[in-house]
C-alpha cells in the first residue's frame, strides 16, 4: 500500500531531478538559439557565397598573382626571379614610364574638360523645351558611344591622312596649315585626343541629362518669379543640383583617361606598315599602352605589373582628389 | 579428327571474324588527329597555306589542320600568351630573330629524329636558313618564309622620269640620284610622288646596314649592336638623305601607311621576292623590274636573308601529327607551292639552283641573289621595333644622326643584354 500524497505534489528528490532536467534544456537551447541579426548575416552569407567564390576567382586571386609577380623578374622565356621592389625602382630611371606618364596626363587634362564643356551645354540645350526632333539629336550624338572603336579609328586614320585626308582638305581650302597629324610627333597625340572626344561626348551627355532631369521643376519656377535670369538659373539651381551627375562623369572619365588604349593603339599602327604603337617616336604612348609594349612586345611581365600596380595607384589617387574637390553636400 | 579439325576451322574464322569486326569498329570509332596551326596573316602565303593543308589532309586522312592567321602587328603576343597559359597551338611559325630566346624557353620541342635526322637536316636544307634554330646539336624547327630583299622598279614611273628600268641602279649614291630624279612635288614642297617607296623601313635600313657594315651588326659574343661603327653611322647618314630634308625622295607624311608603289606613286621599292603576290593582288596591272639591291662602289652585292621557322609546341597533344605537318610543309612539294603561290624562295638546297623554277627575268634576278645572301643577324624581335623608331627619328627629327644612334642603340643593346645573359 502506497503512501496517500495529495495531488499536484510529487517527492522533493523527484521535483529537484525535473527541475535540474528543465534547466539542463533550457541551457541546451539557449546555447542552440542564435539571434536574429547572426541568421539574417548568415542567410546573406550562403546567398554572396556565389558572388564572393567569383569575386575571389576573376578579381582578388589575379590581383594578388600580379602583385606577386610585379616582385620578380621574369618573362615569358624565363624563370621568374624574386627581387622585391625591384621593378618599381627601375621605374624610376625609365624615361619611356615618365614619358607615358606625361602623355597620359596630357590626355587627361585635355580630353576630360573638353568633354565636359561639349557635352554640358549639349544636355542643357537637348533639355531645353523649345528644342525640336531631340530624340534624334540624342541618337546622333550618343553614337559614337556604340560605334565599334576600332573601326573607327581606322576611319579617323583616313580622316587624319597628311596628304589625302578629309581633315586637311578642309583646313587648306580655309587656307589653313595642313599638319602631319599622325605623322607628325608634334600633333599626333592631338589627333588621336579628337577621336577620344568624339567617343564619349554622347557617354557623359546622356548622364547629364539625366542629372537634368531629376532637378525638381518647381525650383526653377520659384526662382523665375523671383526674377533670376538664365545665367542665375544655371549658376545658382542647375548647377549645384547636378554637382553629383557632375562628380560622377568626371571620375568616369578620368578613369577612362588612365585606362585608354584601343584609339591611340589603332590609330598609331598600321599592320604590315610597321609602324610602332604609341608612335611616332613614342608621341602617343599613353600609359596601358607602354604597359602593353613591355609586357607583350619586350616580355617583361614583372615590370609590367609594377606599372600596373602604379597606374592602379594613379587612378585611385586621382579618384579620390577628385571627390574631395568637387563633391559638395546638397539637399532638395 | 575430322570432327577436331572442323572445331578448329570454326574457331580459326570466328577470331578472324572479332579482329576484322574491332579492327572496322576501331577504324570507325577512333578520333582524327588535330592539329591547331598559327602564322601571322600575309595575303599571299594565306593562300598558298590553305592549298597545302587540302593536299596534306588527302595525303593523311586521319589528320585534320585547323589554320589560324592572327594579323602582323598582334601575332607574337596573342601566340606567347596562349602558349604562356596553355592554349596555343599545336604548330606556329617564328621568327629567327626569336630564336634565342625560345630555344632557352619551355614552349619548343625538337625535331624528333624520326622526322628528320640532324644530317638529313643539314644535308637538305641552305645553312642560313636554319643554323640559328640549332642547339645542342638538335634542330628545334624547320624553315618557312625565306626571303632576302631585292629591289622594285616601276617601269612606267621609271620612264616617265626618264629612267631606264632595264638599267638599275647598282651603287646607292645611282639610286639616290635616280630616286630624286623621279620624286614629284606640289607647289607648296609636299611629295606627290616618292623616288623611292621607305614604308618597309626594315627594308631599307637593313639593306643599307649590310652593304656598308662589312663586320657583324650585332655581335653576340660582345652583346652588342654594332652600327655605332663609322660603317653604321655611315648607313644611318645614307638613310638621312633618303628621307630627311627638302631633296628627301619619301616622306611619312606622304600617304602615311599606305601601299605606295602598289598605288603607283612611288618608283623604287625595297622589298622581299614575296612582295610579287601582293602587287600581282592589288595592281595586277603594274609592270615591274627587280633588280638586286644596291651596293657600294667596289664591293659585293649582298642581299640581306631573313626566315622563320615552323615549331611544334612542347603542350602538344598530338607531336607526331604535329611533325608530320611541319616536315610537310618544309618539303620539296610544298617549297614549290610557297614559291609558285606566294612567292617566297627555296630553303630546299636542291631548287635553289633548279632553273626550271626561275622562268622569267625577274624571277632569274631572284635566283641570281640566292648565293649573295647574308643573314641577318638581329637579336630580338624588339630590336626591329628600336631601328624602326631610330629611322623615324632620322626623318622626324632634326637631331645629329650620330646622336641618335647612339641613343637608340643603347636601346637595343640592353634588349639583346637581356635576351644573351
Amino acid at each position: 500500500m502506497s503512501e496517500a500524497r495529495p495531488q499536484g505534489t510529487a517527492r522533493p528528490v523527484q521535483r529537484r531531478a525535473a527541475g535540474a532536467k528543465a534547466r539542463a534544456a533550457a541551457g541546451r537551447a539557449a546555447r542552440l538559439y542564435v539571434g536574429y541579426r547572426t541568421r539574417q548575416t548568415a542567410w546573406a552569407l550562403i546567398f554572396l557565397l556565389p558572388a564572393l567564390i567569383l569575386f575571389g576567382l576573376i578579381v582578388v586571386y589575379p590581383f594578388g598573382w600580379a602583385a606577386w609577380i610585379s616582385l620578380n623578374d621574369w618573362g615569358f622565356f624565363r624563370s621568374p626571379a624574386f627581387i622585391g621592389p625591384g621593378n618599381y625602382a627601375r621605374l624610376l630611371d625609365d624615361p619611356l614610364f615618365w614619358k607615358s606618364l606625361k602623355i597620359t596626363f596630357t590626355w587627361t587634362l585635355g580630353v576630360v574638360p573638353a568633354i565636359l564643356l561639349i557635352s554640358l551645354p549639349l544636355a542643357l540645350i537637348l533639355n531645353a523645351g523649345w528644342v525640336k526632333l531631340k530624340g534624334l539629336f540624342r541618337a546622333i550624338y550618343f553614337a559614337p558611344v556604340v560605334t565599334n572603336i576600332v573601326a573607327a579609328a581606322f576611319v579617323w586614320r583616313w580622316l587624319f591622312d597628311p596628304g589625302v585626308g578629309v581633315i586637311n582638305w578642309i583646313l587648306g581650302s580655309l587656307g589653313l596649315g595642313k599638319p602631319g597629324w599622325l605623322a607628325d610627333p608634334a600633333w599626333a597625340l592631338q589627333a588621336v585626343m579628337v577621336v577620344g572626344v568624339w567617343k564619349q561626348i554622347g557617354q557623359a551627355m546622356v548622364l547629364f541629362l539625366a542629372g537634368l532631369q531629376t532637378i525638381p521643376a518647381h525650383y526653377m519656377e520659384a526662382a523665375r518669379i523671383d526674377g533670376a535670369g538664365r545665367w542665375q538659373l544655371f549658376r545658382h539651381i542647375t548647377l549645384p543640383l547636378l554637382n553629383p551627375t557632375v562628380l560622377f562623369v568626371v571620375v568616369i572619365l578620368a578613369i577612362n583617361a588612365f585606362r585608354v588604349f584601343t584609339i591611340p593603339y589603332v590609330m598609331s599602327t598600321g599592320g604590315l606598315q610597321m609602324r610602332t604603337p604609341g608612335g611616332p617616336l613614342d608621341s602617343t604612348r599613353v600609359f596601358v599602352l607602354h604597359i602593353y609594349d613591355v609586357g607583350f612586345k619586350q616580355f617583361e611581365l614583372g615590370y609590367a605589373s609594377a606599372n600596373a600596380f602604379v597606374l592602379m595607384a594613379l587612378i585611385i589617387a586621382v579618384t579620390l582628389i577628385q571627390i574631395r574637390l568637387i563633391q559638395r553636400p546638397f539637399e532638395y | 579428327m575430322a570432327r577436331r579439325w572442323g572445331f578448329s576451322r570454326a574457331l580459326l574464322a570466328l577470331v578472324t571474324v572479332a579482329v576484322v569486326l574491332t579492327a572496322g569498329a576501331v577504324a570507325v570509332f577512333a578520333e582524327k588527329a588535330t592539329v591547331v596551326h598559327w602564322q601571322h596573316f600575309h595575303e599571299g602565303r594565306a593562300k598558298a597555306l590553305q592549298e597545302l593543308i587540302k593536299l596534306f589532309e588527302q595525303e593523311n586522312p586521319d589528320i585534320t589542320v585547323k589554320a589560324d592567321f592572327p594579323p602582323y602587328e598582334q601575332y607574337t603576343d596573342k601566340l606567347l600568351s596562349a602558349l604562356a597559359t596553355g592554349t596555343g597551338p599545336d604548330v606556329f611559325q617564328v621568327p629567327m630573330e626569336m630564336a634565342e630566346q625560345l630555344l632557352y624557353s619551355r614552349f619548343l620541342t625538337p625535331v624528333p629524329a624520326s622526322v628528320m635526322t640532324t644530317d638529313q637536316i643539314e644535308a637538305a636544307y641552305l645553312d642560313w636558313t636554319v643554323q640559328r634554330f640549332k642547339r645542342d646539336g638538335v634542330y628545334w624547327g624547320l624553315p618557312t618564309d625565306v626571303q632576302h630583299l631585292v629591289l622594285y622598279i616601276s617601269d612606267q614611273l621609271a620612264r616617265e622620269a626618264g629612267l631606264d628600268p632595264t638599267k638599275p641602279p647598282a651603287t646607292w649614291q645611282e639610286l639616290l640620284e635616280q630616286a630624286r630624279k623621279a620624286t614629284k612635288r606640289d607647289a607648296q614642297g609636299n611629295i606627290v610622288q616618292a623616288g623611292l617607296d621607305t614604308r618597309y623601313r626594315w627594308a631599307d635600313y637593313t639593306s643599307l646596314l649590310y652593304s656598308f657594315m662589312d663586320g657583324p651588326v650585332v655581335s653576340p659574343e660582345s652583346r652588342r649592336a654594332n652600327y655605332d661603327s663609322p660603317d653604321g653611322i655611315a648607313a644611318w647618314k645614307f638613310a638621312e638623305q633618303l628621307i630627311r630634308g627638302p631633296q628627301a625622295v619619301d616622306s611619312p607624311r606622304f600617304l602615311t601607311g599606305q601601299r605606295k608603289f602598289e598605288q603607283s606613286k612611288a618608283v623604287y621599292y625595297i622589298n622581299h621576292p614575296v612582295a610579287r603576290s601582293v602587287i600581282g593582288t592589288m595592281a595586277p596591272n603594274l609592270k615591274y623590274t627587280v633588280a638586286p639591291v644596291p651596293t657600294l662602289p667596289g664591293k659585293p652585292v649582298r642581299a640581306p636573308g631573313h626566315h622563320w621557322a615552323y615549331v611544334v609546341s612542347a603542350g602538344t597533344k598530338n607531336a607526331e601529327a604535329a611533325w608530320k605537318w611541319v616536315k610537310f610543309l618544309a618539303s620539296d612539294k610544298a617549297v614549290r607551292k610557297w614559291m609558285e603561290v606566294a612567292g617566297d624562295l627555296p630553303s630546299l638546297k636542291a631548287l635553289a639552283s633548279d632553273p626550271s623554277l626561275f622562268a622569267t627575268p625577274n624571277e632569274r634576278v631572284i635566283m641570281a641573289s640566292i648565293p649573295l645572301v647574308r643573314p641577318v643577324e638581329t637579336v630580338g624581335f624588339a630590336s626591329d621595333q628600336i631601328r624602326n623608331d631610330l629611322w623615324d627619328a632620322i626623318a622626324l627629327t632634326e637631331t645629329p644622326v650620330e646622336q641618335l644612334v647612339k641613343q637608340y642603340i643603347e636601346r637595343e643593346n640592353a634588349v639583346i643584354r637581356q635576351i644573351l645573359r
